[in-house]
Protein backbone atom coordinates (compact mmCIF):
# COMPACT_ATOMS: atom_id res chain seq x y z
CA UNK A 1 0.00 0.00 0.00
CA UNK A 2 2.70 2.75 1.24
CA UNK A 3 4.56 1.79 -2.41
CA UNK A 4 1.47 2.57 -4.08
CA UNK A 5 1.11 5.68 -2.76
CA UNK A 6 4.63 6.83 -2.91
CA UNK A 7 4.27 5.95 -7.12
CA UNK A 8 0.68 7.82 -6.94
CA UNK A 9 2.51 10.46 -5.15
CA UNK A 10 5.61 10.70 -7.82
CA UNK A 11 2.99 11.79 -10.99
CA UNK A 12 1.90 14.45 -8.96
CA UNK A 13 5.20 15.85 -7.49
CA UNK A 14 8.29 16.22 -9.85
CA UNK A 15 11.86 14.49 -8.48
CA UNK A 16 13.84 16.69 -6.46
CA UNK A 17 17.40 15.73 -7.57
CA UNK A 18 18.84 18.70 -6.40
CA UNK A 19 18.41 17.40 -2.29
CA UNK A 20 20.96 14.74 -3.68
CA UNK A 21 23.77 17.25 -2.90
CA UNK A 22 23.12 17.39 0.81
CA UNK A 23 25.08 14.19 0.64
CA UNK A 24 28.42 16.77 0.06
CA UNK A 25 29.55 17.48 3.31
CA UNK A 26 29.80 21.05 2.09
CA UNK A 27 26.59 21.57 1.09
CA UNK A 28 24.98 20.03 3.26
CA UNK A 29 23.80 22.99 5.42
CA UNK A 30 22.35 24.73 2.41
CA UNK A 31 18.63 25.52 2.25
CA UNK A 32 16.95 24.19 -0.54
CA UNK A 33 16.64 27.04 -3.22
CA UNK A 34 20.33 27.43 -3.13
CA UNK A 35 20.52 23.90 -3.35
CA UNK A 36 18.28 23.75 -6.86
CA UNK A 37 20.43 26.79 -8.17
CA UNK A 38 23.23 24.95 -7.41
CA UNK A 39 22.46 21.97 -9.41
CA UNK A 40 21.46 24.36 -12.57
CA UNK A 41 25.78 24.84 -12.32
CA UNK A 42 26.45 21.05 -11.89
CA UNK A 43 27.73 18.49 -14.34
CA UNK A 44 27.76 14.99 -13.92
CA UNK A 45 30.96 13.43 -15.32
CA UNK A 46 31.49 9.26 -15.24
CA UNK A 47 35.49 7.91 -15.35
CA UNK A 48 36.55 4.23 -16.21
CA UNK A 49 38.93 2.29 -14.05
CA UNK A 50 42.50 3.78 -14.04
CA UNK A 51 41.69 6.80 -16.21
CA UNK A 52 43.33 9.94 -14.98
CA UNK A 53 41.20 12.61 -13.87
CA UNK A 54 44.32 15.56 -13.83
CA UNK A 55 47.51 15.55 -12.96
CA UNK A 56 49.64 17.27 -10.87
CA UNK A 57 50.47 21.29 -12.62
CA UNK A 58 47.19 21.24 -14.44
CA UNK A 59 45.32 24.67 -13.94
CA UNK A 60 42.67 24.21 -11.86
CA UNK A 61 39.12 25.27 -13.03
CA UNK A 62 36.69 22.14 -11.84
CA UNK A 63 35.94 20.69 -8.72
CA UNK A 64 34.90 17.08 -8.10
CA UNK A 65 32.41 15.73 -5.82
CA UNK A 66 32.97 11.94 -5.85
CA UNK A 67 28.68 10.84 -6.41
CA UNK A 68 29.76 6.81 -6.23
CA UNK A 69 33.41 4.56 -6.92
CA UNK A 70 37.23 5.51 -5.46
CA UNK A 71 39.34 8.10 -6.71
CA UNK A 72 43.25 7.65 -5.70
CA UNK A 73 44.98 11.18 -4.88
CA UNK A 74 49.05 11.02 -5.42
CA UNK A 75 51.11 13.47 -3.90
CA UNK A 76 48.43 14.87 -1.48
CA UNK A 77 48.69 18.05 -0.10
CA UNK A 78 52.15 18.80 -1.33
CA UNK A 79 53.73 15.49 -0.05
CA UNK A 80 54.32 12.09 -1.29
CA UNK A 81 51.27 10.88 0.79
CA UNK A 82 48.67 9.13 -1.51
CA UNK A 83 44.96 8.94 -0.20
CA UNK A 84 41.84 7.35 -0.98
CA UNK A 85 38.81 8.83 -1.77
CA UNK A 86 35.30 7.50 -1.54
CA UNK A 87 31.72 8.54 -1.53
CA UNK A 88 31.26 12.21 -0.87
CA UNK A 89 34.80 13.24 -0.91
CA UNK A 90 35.40 16.33 -2.91
CA UNK A 91 38.54 17.33 -5.12
CA UNK A 92 40.20 20.42 -6.12
CA UNK A 93 38.97 22.86 -3.15
CA UNK A 94 41.95 23.20 -0.97
CA UNK A 95 44.08 23.24 -4.37
CA UNK A 96 41.91 26.11 -5.20
CA UNK A 97 42.77 27.97 -1.81
CA UNK A 98 46.21 27.02 -1.85
CA UNK A 99 47.79 27.89 -5.21
CA UNK A 100 44.75 27.43 -7.93
CA UNK A 101 46.65 24.35 -9.79
CA UNK A 102 46.30 20.77 -8.86
CA UNK A 103 48.90 19.88 -6.67
CA UNK A 104 48.30 16.09 -6.81
CA UNK A 105 47.84 13.30 -10.21
CA UNK A 106 43.94 11.98 -9.76
CA UNK A 107 43.30 7.98 -11.11
CA UNK A 108 39.78 6.63 -11.00
CA UNK A 109 40.35 3.49 -8.71
CA UNK A 110 36.87 1.83 -10.08
CA UNK A 111 34.34 3.01 -11.87
CA UNK A 112 33.63 6.53 -10.80
CA UNK A 113 30.74 9.21 -11.19
CA UNK A 114 31.29 12.44 -9.95
CA UNK A 115 29.20 15.69 -9.69
CA UNK A 116 31.28 18.96 -11.36
CA UNK A 117 31.10 22.15 -10.91
CA UNK A 118 33.56 24.75 -12.68
CA UNK A 119 35.49 27.49 -9.95
CA UNK A 120 34.35 30.33 -11.91
CA UNK A 121 30.52 29.08 -11.00
CA UNK A 122 31.25 28.39 -7.84
CA UNK A 123 32.30 31.92 -7.01
CA UNK A 124 30.04 33.48 -9.06
CA UNK A 125 27.71 31.51 -7.01
CA UNK A 126 29.02 32.31 -3.49
CA UNK A 127 29.30 35.95 -4.44
CA UNK A 128 24.90 36.18 -5.59
CA UNK A 129 24.56 34.28 -2.55
CA UNK A 130 26.36 35.34 0.49
CA UNK A 131 24.19 33.49 3.12
CA UNK A 132 25.05 29.93 1.22
CA UNK A 133 29.00 31.37 0.64
CA UNK A 134 29.09 31.08 4.28
CA UNK A 135 27.52 27.48 5.14
CA UNK A 136 29.68 26.66 2.41
CA UNK A 137 32.74 28.36 4.11
CA UNK A 138 31.78 26.64 7.84
CA UNK A 139 31.75 23.09 6.05
CA UNK A 140 35.09 24.02 4.41
CA UNK A 141 36.80 24.70 7.59
CA UNK A 142 35.06 21.58 9.43
CA UNK A 143 36.64 19.21 6.64
CA UNK A 144 40.04 21.47 6.64
CA UNK A 145 40.13 20.90 10.84
CA UNK A 146 39.22 17.09 10.08
CA UNK A 147 42.17 17.14 7.73
CA UNK A 148 44.58 18.01 10.07
CA UNK A 149 43.62 16.00 12.92
CA UNK A 150 43.91 13.12 10.69
CA UNK A 151 46.80 13.81 9.38
CA UNK A 152 48.70 14.40 12.77
CA UNK A 153 47.26 11.08 13.96
CA UNK A 154 48.40 9.38 10.76
CA UNK A 155 51.75 10.96 12.03
CA UNK A 156 51.49 10.17 15.51
CA UNK A 157 50.80 6.34 14.14
CA UNK A 158 53.78 6.63 12.23
CA UNK A 159 56.14 7.86 15.80
CA UNK A 160 54.52 5.17 17.71
CA UNK B 1 49.40 -2.64 -32.23
CA UNK B 2 46.40 -1.01 -31.30
CA UNK B 3 43.67 -2.52 -33.36
CA UNK B 4 40.85 -0.27 -35.42
CA UNK B 5 38.06 0.07 -33.83
CA UNK B 6 35.68 -0.27 -37.29
CA UNK B 7 32.34 0.39 -35.64
CA UNK B 8 34.02 3.32 -33.69
CA UNK B 9 35.01 4.66 -37.31
CA UNK B 10 32.04 4.50 -38.66
CA UNK B 11 29.92 5.96 -36.11
CA UNK B 12 32.37 8.77 -36.50
CA UNK B 13 32.16 9.11 -39.83
CA UNK B 14 28.07 9.18 -39.74
CA UNK B 15 28.44 11.40 -36.73
CA UNK B 16 30.99 14.34 -38.71
CA UNK B 17 28.41 13.63 -41.98
CA UNK B 18 25.23 14.04 -39.53
CA UNK B 19 26.92 17.51 -38.94
CA UNK B 20 27.68 18.79 -42.04
CA UNK B 21 24.13 18.17 -43.09
CA UNK B 22 22.80 19.92 -40.26
CA UNK B 23 25.26 22.70 -40.57
CA UNK B 24 24.22 23.16 -44.72
CA UNK B 25 20.32 22.35 -43.66
CA UNK B 26 20.10 25.11 -40.68
CA UNK B 27 23.21 28.11 -42.74
CA UNK B 28 19.94 30.20 -43.37
CA UNK B 29 19.43 30.58 -39.45
CA UNK B 30 23.41 31.31 -38.32
CA UNK B 31 22.51 35.31 -38.13
CA UNK B 32 19.35 35.24 -36.31
CA UNK B 33 21.30 32.56 -34.11
CA UNK B 34 23.89 35.21 -33.77
CA UNK B 35 21.72 38.05 -33.27
CA UNK B 36 20.16 35.99 -30.64
CA UNK B 37 23.27 35.29 -28.84
CA UNK B 38 23.85 38.55 -28.27
CA UNK B 39 20.92 39.54 -26.92
CA UNK B 40 21.08 37.07 -24.62
CA UNK B 41 24.42 38.00 -23.49
CA UNK B 42 22.93 41.55 -22.84
CA UNK B 43 19.95 40.39 -21.10
CA UNK B 44 20.95 37.35 -19.14
CA UNK B 45 22.78 39.70 -15.72
CA UNK B 46 18.89 40.36 -15.00
CA UNK B 47 17.53 37.21 -15.29
CA UNK B 48 19.70 35.81 -13.55
CA UNK B 49 19.32 38.68 -10.89
CA UNK B 50 15.54 37.90 -10.95
CA UNK B 51 16.36 34.09 -10.59
CA UNK B 52 18.31 34.42 -7.01
CA UNK B 53 15.74 36.35 -6.07
CA UNK B 54 13.33 33.14 -6.79
CA UNK B 55 11.66 34.28 -9.40
CA UNK B 56 12.01 31.36 -12.29
CA UNK B 57 13.76 32.38 -15.40
CA UNK B 58 10.36 31.98 -17.50
CA UNK B 59 8.75 34.55 -15.40
CA UNK B 60 12.34 36.63 -15.71
CA UNK B 61 12.42 36.54 -19.38
CA UNK B 62 8.52 37.49 -19.68
CA UNK B 63 9.30 40.70 -17.17
CA UNK B 64 12.06 41.96 -18.74
CA UNK B 65 10.55 41.94 -22.59
CA UNK B 66 7.35 43.24 -20.87
CA UNK B 67 9.36 46.02 -19.24
CA UNK B 68 11.72 46.45 -22.86
CA UNK B 69 8.19 46.59 -24.56
CA UNK B 70 6.76 49.40 -22.17
CA UNK B 71 10.48 51.21 -22.59
CA UNK B 72 10.13 51.05 -26.51
CA UNK B 73 6.79 51.93 -26.92
CA UNK B 74 7.67 55.02 -24.82
CA UNK B 75 10.60 56.20 -26.81
CA UNK B 76 8.58 55.54 -30.01
CA UNK B 77 5.65 57.81 -28.90
CA UNK B 78 8.30 60.30 -27.53
CA UNK B 79 10.84 60.16 -29.99
CA UNK B 80 10.00 59.03 -33.49
CA UNK B 81 8.42 61.48 -34.77
CA UNK B 82 11.31 63.95 -34.18
CA UNK B 83 13.74 61.48 -35.58
CA UNK B 84 11.90 61.38 -38.45
CA UNK B 85 11.95 65.01 -38.56
CA UNK B 86 15.66 64.91 -38.21
CA UNK B 87 16.58 62.80 -40.00
CA UNK B 88 14.60 63.90 -43.60
CA UNK B 89 16.05 67.48 -42.51
CA UNK B 90 19.72 65.89 -42.32
CA UNK B 91 18.86 64.18 -45.60
CA UNK B 92 17.79 67.11 -47.33
CA UNK B 93 20.87 69.49 -46.39
CA UNK B 94 23.49 66.51 -47.16
CA UNK B 95 21.40 64.76 -49.94
CA UNK B 96 19.70 67.09 -52.14
CA UNK B 97 21.14 68.09 -55.90
CA UNK B 98 20.63 71.45 -55.74
CA UNK B 99 22.38 71.78 -52.66
CA UNK B 100 24.94 69.76 -53.65
CA UNK B 101 26.12 72.24 -56.28
CA UNK B 102 29.00 74.85 -56.44
CA UNK B 103 26.90 77.72 -56.72
CA UNK B 104 24.57 76.57 -53.44
CA UNK B 105 28.36 76.11 -51.75
CA UNK B 106 28.42 79.99 -52.70
CA UNK B 107 25.58 81.09 -50.76
CA UNK B 108 27.00 79.68 -47.68
CA UNK B 109 28.63 82.67 -45.82
CA UNK B 110 32.18 80.85 -45.00
CA UNK B 111 32.68 80.20 -48.01
CA UNK B 112 31.25 83.10 -49.85
CA UNK B 113 34.21 84.78 -47.34
CA UNK B 114 36.68 82.53 -48.92
CA UNK B 115 35.63 83.34 -52.81
CA UNK B 116 35.82 86.99 -52.35
CA UNK B 117 38.92 86.96 -50.39
CA UNK B 118 40.67 84.62 -53.65
CA UNK B 119 38.68 87.11 -55.92
CA UNK B 120 40.72 90.08 -54.34
CA UNK B 121 43.81 88.23 -54.79
CA UNK B 122 43.42 87.32 -58.04
CA UNK B 123 42.55 91.03 -59.02
CA UNK B 124 45.71 92.19 -57.08
CA UNK B 125 47.78 89.36 -58.66
CA UNK B 126 47.15 89.09 -62.49
CA UNK B 127 47.21 85.21 -64.07
CA UNK B 128 47.03 84.23 -60.17
CA UNK B 129 43.08 82.38 -61.41
CA UNK B 130 42.48 81.19 -57.16
CA UNK B 131 38.83 81.41 -57.97
CA UNK B 132 38.60 79.12 -60.51
CA UNK B 133 41.16 76.84 -58.76
CA UNK B 134 38.82 77.26 -55.89
CA UNK B 135 35.47 76.70 -57.87
CA UNK B 136 37.10 73.12 -59.30
CA UNK B 137 37.92 72.16 -55.54
CA UNK B 138 34.32 72.55 -54.96
CA UNK B 139 32.73 71.31 -57.62
CA UNK B 140 35.16 67.58 -56.82
CA UNK B 141 33.81 68.26 -53.22
CA UNK B 142 30.10 68.77 -54.23
CA UNK B 143 30.40 65.62 -56.80
CA UNK B 144 31.84 63.04 -54.13
CA UNK B 145 29.13 64.61 -51.14
CA UNK B 146 26.46 63.96 -53.65
CA UNK B 147 27.38 60.38 -54.32
CA UNK B 148 27.12 59.88 -50.46
CA UNK B 149 23.81 60.24 -49.45
CA UNK B 150 22.70 57.66 -52.35
CA UNK B 151 25.66 55.17 -50.93
CA UNK B 152 23.49 56.19 -46.94
CA UNK B 153 20.67 55.20 -49.11
CA UNK B 154 21.48 52.21 -50.54
CA UNK B 155 22.56 50.51 -46.85
CA UNK B 156 19.57 51.92 -45.71
CA UNK B 157 17.64 49.23 -47.59
CA UNK B 158 20.39 46.78 -45.89
CA UNK B 159 18.94 48.09 -42.60
CA UNK B 160 15.54 47.78 -42.97
CA UNK B 161 16.01 44.07 -43.52
CA UNK B 162 17.88 44.50 -40.27
CA UNK B 163 15.00 45.27 -38.55
CA UNK B 164 12.51 42.59 -39.89
CA UNK B 165 15.78 40.21 -38.56
CA UNK B 166 15.29 41.41 -35.65
CA UNK B 167 11.67 40.48 -34.93
CA UNK B 168 12.70 36.88 -34.90
CA UNK B 169 15.83 37.55 -32.43
CA UNK B 170 13.64 38.04 -28.71
CA UNK B 171 12.33 34.54 -29.82
CA UNK B 172 14.91 32.77 -30.51
CA UNK B 173 16.45 34.77 -27.49
CA UNK B 174 13.35 33.18 -24.89
CA UNK B 175 14.35 29.95 -25.42
CA UNK B 176 18.47 30.78 -24.67
CA UNK B 177 17.63 32.91 -21.66
CA UNK B 178 15.07 29.96 -20.39
CA UNK B 179 17.16 27.12 -21.11
CA UNK B 180 20.38 28.86 -20.56
CA UNK B 181 21.91 25.85 -17.66
CA UNK B 182 20.17 23.34 -19.74
CA UNK B 183 22.28 24.17 -22.90
CA UNK B 184 25.37 24.48 -21.47
CA UNK B 185 25.27 21.39 -19.30
CA UNK B 186 24.11 19.80 -22.98
CA UNK B 187 27.31 21.19 -24.56
CA UNK B 188 29.55 20.33 -21.87
CA UNK B 189 28.09 16.86 -21.77
CA UNK B 190 29.69 16.36 -25.69
CA UNK B 191 32.94 16.63 -24.04
CA UNK B 192 34.96 14.07 -23.26
CA UNK B 193 36.57 13.54 -19.67
CA UNK B 194 40.38 15.02 -21.33
CA UNK B 195 38.63 18.37 -22.79
CA UNK B 196 36.01 18.85 -20.04
CA UNK B 197 38.08 21.38 -18.23
CA UNK B 198 39.72 22.94 -20.93
CA UNK B 199 35.73 23.27 -22.23
CA UNK B 200 34.41 24.95 -19.26
CA UNK B 201 37.44 27.69 -19.27
CA UNK B 202 36.81 28.53 -22.50
CA UNK B 203 33.22 28.53 -22.15
CA UNK B 204 33.70 30.75 -19.14
CA UNK B 205 36.30 33.05 -20.59
CA UNK B 206 33.80 33.38 -24.32
CA UNK B 207 30.90 34.18 -21.18
CA UNK B 208 32.97 36.73 -19.05
CA UNK B 209 34.50 38.16 -22.73
CA UNK B 210 31.34 38.46 -24.96
CA UNK B 211 28.90 39.36 -22.13
CA UNK B 212 30.96 41.99 -20.62
CA UNK B 213 31.98 43.68 -23.82
CA UNK B 214 28.47 43.72 -25.06
CA UNK B 215 26.55 44.88 -22.71
CA UNK B 216 30.03 47.65 -22.27
CA UNK B 217 29.45 48.42 -26.06
CA UNK B 218 25.57 48.72 -25.23
CA UNK B 219 26.25 51.18 -22.29
CA UNK B 220 28.45 53.11 -24.17
CA UNK B 221 26.04 53.47 -26.96
CA UNK B 222 23.74 54.96 -24.93
CA UNK B 223 26.09 57.24 -23.17
CA UNK B 224 27.51 58.64 -25.71
CA UNK B 225 24.42 58.82 -27.77
CA UNK B 226 22.58 60.71 -24.53
CA UNK B 227 26.32 62.89 -24.02
CA UNK B 228 26.32 63.80 -27.57
CA UNK B 229 22.90 64.86 -28.43
CA UNK B 230 22.64 66.95 -25.14
CA UNK B 231 25.97 68.62 -26.37
CA UNK B 232 25.18 69.60 -29.50
CA UNK B 233 21.88 71.17 -28.74
CA UNK B 234 23.52 73.17 -26.25
CA UNK B 235 25.35 74.83 -29.01
CA UNK B 236 22.95 75.15 -31.01
CA UNK B 237 23.53 72.02 -34.14
CA UNK B 238 20.36 71.24 -35.84
CA UNK B 239 19.06 68.07 -35.71
CA UNK B 240 21.37 67.45 -32.26
CA UNK B 241 19.25 63.80 -31.50
CA UNK B 242 19.75 62.32 -34.98
CA UNK B 243 23.73 63.34 -34.74
CA UNK B 244 24.03 62.27 -31.26
CA UNK B 245 22.51 58.61 -32.06
CA UNK B 246 24.46 58.17 -34.83
CA UNK B 247 27.73 59.20 -33.56
CA UNK B 248 26.88 57.16 -30.57
CA UNK B 249 26.70 54.21 -32.76
CA UNK B 250 30.28 55.16 -34.42
CA UNK B 251 31.48 54.99 -31.41
CA UNK B 252 31.60 51.15 -31.45
CA UNK B 253 34.56 51.74 -33.89
CA UNK B 254 37.68 52.39 -31.85
CA UNK B 255 39.86 55.15 -32.80
CA UNK B 256 37.78 56.21 -36.17
CA UNK B 257 34.38 56.17 -35.05
CA UNK B 258 34.59 59.35 -32.57
CA UNK B 259 35.72 61.47 -35.78
CA UNK B 260 32.72 60.55 -38.16
CA UNK B 261 30.38 61.69 -35.30
CA UNK B 262 32.34 64.76 -35.08
CA UNK B 263 32.70 65.41 -38.71
CA UNK B 264 28.65 64.61 -39.47
CA UNK B 265 27.92 66.71 -36.58
CA UNK B 266 30.23 69.75 -38.35
CA UNK B 267 29.53 68.88 -42.19
CA UNK B 268 26.07 69.53 -40.71
CA UNK B 269 26.67 73.12 -39.64
CA UNK B 270 28.41 73.81 -42.76
CA UNK B 271 25.79 72.87 -45.39
CA UNK B 272 23.26 74.64 -43.19
CA UNK B 273 24.84 77.61 -43.50
CA UNK B 274 25.75 78.09 -39.90
CA UNK B 275 28.58 80.26 -38.86
CA UNK B 276 32.10 79.27 -38.64
CA UNK B 277 32.08 79.57 -34.93
CA UNK B 278 29.53 76.83 -34.59
CA UNK B 279 31.48 74.29 -36.83
CA UNK B 280 34.02 74.87 -34.04
CA UNK B 281 32.09 74.66 -31.35
CA UNK B 282 30.45 71.75 -32.71
CA UNK B 283 33.89 70.01 -32.84
CA UNK B 284 34.77 71.05 -29.44
CA UNK B 285 31.92 69.81 -27.77
CA UNK B 286 32.29 66.39 -29.81
CA UNK B 287 35.85 66.12 -28.42
CA UNK B 288 34.75 66.77 -25.29
CA UNK B 289 31.93 64.38 -25.38
CA UNK B 290 35.12 61.90 -26.28
CA UNK B 291 37.00 62.76 -23.43
CA UNK B 292 34.74 62.47 -21.25
CA UNK B 293 33.81 58.69 -22.99
CA UNK B 294 37.61 57.56 -22.66
CA UNK B 295 38.19 58.84 -19.29
CA UNK B 296 35.44 58.07 -17.13
CA UNK B 297 32.70 55.64 -19.30
CA UNK B 298 34.65 53.08 -20.96
CA UNK B 299 37.43 52.66 -17.71
CA UNK B 300 34.48 52.20 -15.73
CA UNK B 301 32.28 50.22 -17.67
CA UNK B 302 34.67 48.01 -19.99
CA UNK B 303 37.84 47.95 -17.49
CA UNK B 304 40.33 47.79 -20.47
CA UNK B 305 40.52 48.93 -24.29
CA UNK B 306 40.53 47.18 -26.79
CA UNK B 307 44.17 47.01 -27.47
CA UNK B 308 44.55 46.25 -31.05
CA UNK B 309 47.35 48.60 -33.05
CA UNK B 310 45.16 51.57 -34.94
CA UNK B 311 46.23 50.07 -38.12
CA UNK B 312 44.76 46.93 -37.63
CA UNK B 313 41.66 48.59 -36.54
CA UNK B 314 41.30 50.35 -39.76
CA UNK B 315 42.05 47.41 -41.93
CA UNK B 316 39.53 45.73 -39.89
CA UNK B 317 37.26 48.49 -40.75
CA UNK B 318 37.93 48.73 -44.06
CA UNK B 319 37.75 44.70 -44.52
CA UNK B 320 34.84 44.74 -42.48
CA UNK B 321 33.02 47.50 -45.25
CA UNK B 322 33.86 45.68 -48.00
CA UNK B 323 32.16 42.51 -47.08
CA UNK B 324 28.82 43.72 -45.85
CA UNK B 325 28.74 47.34 -45.78
CA UNK B 326 28.08 49.45 -42.51
CA UNK B 327 26.70 47.27 -40.77
CA UNK B 328 30.16 44.84 -40.32
CA UNK B 329 32.15 47.98 -40.39
CA UNK B 330 30.48 48.03 -36.84
CA UNK B 331 31.05 45.14 -35.73
CA UNK B 332 33.98 43.80 -37.41
CA UNK B 333 36.48 45.33 -34.56
CA UNK B 334 34.66 43.72 -31.66
CA UNK B 335 34.33 40.03 -33.83
CA UNK B 336 38.06 40.09 -34.24
CA UNK B 337 38.87 41.58 -30.85
CA UNK B 338 36.88 38.88 -29.11
CA UNK B 339 38.09 35.76 -31.29
CA UNK B 340 41.79 36.81 -30.91
CA UNK B 341 40.74 36.87 -27.20
CA UNK B 342 39.15 32.90 -27.70
CA UNK B 343 42.45 31.72 -29.25
CA UNK B 344 44.87 33.19 -27.03
CA UNK B 345 42.94 31.61 -23.99
CA UNK B 346 42.69 28.16 -26.01
CA UNK B 347 46.24 28.46 -27.01
CA UNK B 348 47.41 29.25 -23.33
CA UNK B 349 45.19 26.63 -21.92
CA UNK B 350 46.27 23.66 -24.39
CA UNK B 351 49.75 24.54 -23.54
CA UNK B 352 49.29 24.25 -19.91
CA UNK B 353 46.64 21.04 -20.56
CA UNK B 354 49.77 19.26 -22.58
CA UNK B 355 48.05 19.00 -25.46
CA UNK B 356 49.92 20.29 -27.57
Amino acid sequence: MESFLTWLKSWFTRPREYMNLKEYSIFADLGSYDLFMLNELIHTREFKPGETIFEAGYPLEVIYLIKSGEIELKGCYGSKLNKLLTKGGHLGLLDMYFNGQRNSTATAKTKVCAHAISRSDLQEFVKSRPHAGVEILSAINRDVCRMIFELAADEEHELD
Amino acid sequence: MKSMNWTKLAFNILLGLLAIAGLIFYRWVFGYLIGAVIFTYILDPAVSKMEHKRIPRWLGVVILYLSIIGLIAWFTSRFIPELIAQGNSLLSILGHEKTMSAEFLMQIPFISGIYEYAANLDAQIPGFELTRRFTEVLDASTDFLARLPKFLLDNYSSIIGAISFVGMIPLISFFLLKDKHKIRKSFLKLSSNRYFELAIIIISRIDKTVGTYMRAMLFEVIAVSIMASTALSIVGVSNPVLIGISAGFANIIPYFGPFFGAALAVFTVFFDGGPFITMVYAALSMWLVQVIDNNIVYPVVVGTTIEMHPLLVLLTVLAGGWYGGILWMLISVPLVYLIYSVVSVLYINLKEYRII
